[in-house]
């Protein structure tokens, strides 16, 4: 995917190669975040306890990553944006697949969440593919502080540079269904994200959420194709 | 949780029942079905509170193009408006077709 906005050199983080839709984001400078609006007053109790970001699916803007903090509870949510150079590390979904982070995480016993991402894996593993947890199990990894809740849904991320066979997919869906909590998987393309279940059932138009924002397409590896005028 | 109800004067009767959308982080489902009354109802459910003026103003802007006679049942995950627009022109689009 060719990149965005006109962004110089140095160690900047790019959207579409080094830091994509799901990666989180750790501050080396918690002052560093700029809003939209001003911050509300958990911003920084959250940033304090873990300084990590999610990285939000739209533009760049000249060369700032668009991110997000994530509050205390489901509606607080805090866009923004950060400077490239305030950035110390990335962390991709499949960056905690690979190290197993849930394997030692303390809460294991306590939340039915970390025994489905062993399955999760063997399932993942048996076809071949690339993937990681995200939204609060993802946050609870990377930051090793509680955030997933008994009544959390576990976000997945699925890599699939190249299409996915819909067999797999349906496959994927039957068997997620049988797990004990909700399993939310995306499966991200080159062009966007689309959720597995909606792409596995094969209707002839599915939400790809781009970095312009969601459309309706036929093919979310296609995504030009058969592209209908929607307004 | 949030429960909002929303009503529109309606033209058209709507040809078909359809479902769309997923339940999933930041996605909402929609279902569309012909209401019985030649008027259109909106009920929607959110897991999200406190964006009762969002959701009028995105059902405002999507009623005044579309005068479906629809009973319109939206379960919403946090959905941005964007999606919610998209959503609701998808069922239009599936009950049409």
């Amino acid at each position: 995917m060719k990149n965005d906005s006109g962004e110089r050199g140095g160690p900047a983080l790019r959207l579409g190669e080094d830091a994509r839709p799901h990666d989180l984001v750790e501050l080396r400078r918690r002052d560093a975040l700029v809003g939209e609006v001003p911050a509300p007053d958990w911003v920084q109790g959250c940033l304090a306890r873990a300084p990590l970001v999610v990285v939000r699916r739209t533009r760049q803007r000249s060369g700032w990553l668009p991110v997000g903090v994530r509050g205390p509870s489901r509606r607080d949510r805090f866009a923004a944006w950060l400077p490239p150079q305030a950035v110390a590390s990335r962390i991709r979904p499949e960056d905690l697949t690979g190290r197993c982070a849930w394997r030692e995480a303390p809460r294991r016993r306590d939340l039915p969440h970390f025994a489905a991402l062993d399955r999760a894996q063997s399932l993942m593993e048996a076809f071949g593919l690339t993937w990681g947890p995200a939204g609060s199990m993802g946050y609870e990894l990377a930051s090793r502080t509680p955030c997933v809740t008994a009544t959390s849904d576990l976000d997945l991320v699925l890599r699939a540079a190249n299409e996915l066979p819909r067999e797999t997919a349906r496959a994927l869906v039957v068997a997620f269904a049988m797990m004990p909590i909700r399993i939310d998987v995306q499966v991200e393309t080159p062009a966007g994200g689309v959720a597995l279940v909606e792409y596995a059932a094969g209707a002839t138009r599915i939400m790809l959420r781009t970095l312009d924002g969601p459309r309706l397409v036929a093919d979310p590896w296609r995504p030009e194709i058969g592209r209908e005028d929607l307004s | 949780m949030e429960m909002i109800k929303l009503d529109y004067p309606a033209e058209e009767t709507v040809p078909r029942r359809v479902h769309v959308g997923v339940v999933g982080s930041g996605d909402l489902e929609v279902l569309l079905e012909p209401s019985n009354d030649g008027q259109a109802h909106v009920s929607i459910r959110t897991s999200v509170d406190g964006y009762g003026a969002i959701w009028k103003n995105v059902l405002d802007r999507f009623f005044s193009r579309y005068k479906g006679a629809a009973a319109i049942e939206i379960n919403d995950f946090g959905a941005t408006p964007g999606i919610v627009a998209l959503r609701l022109q998808q069922a239009v689009e599936e009950s049409q077709s």
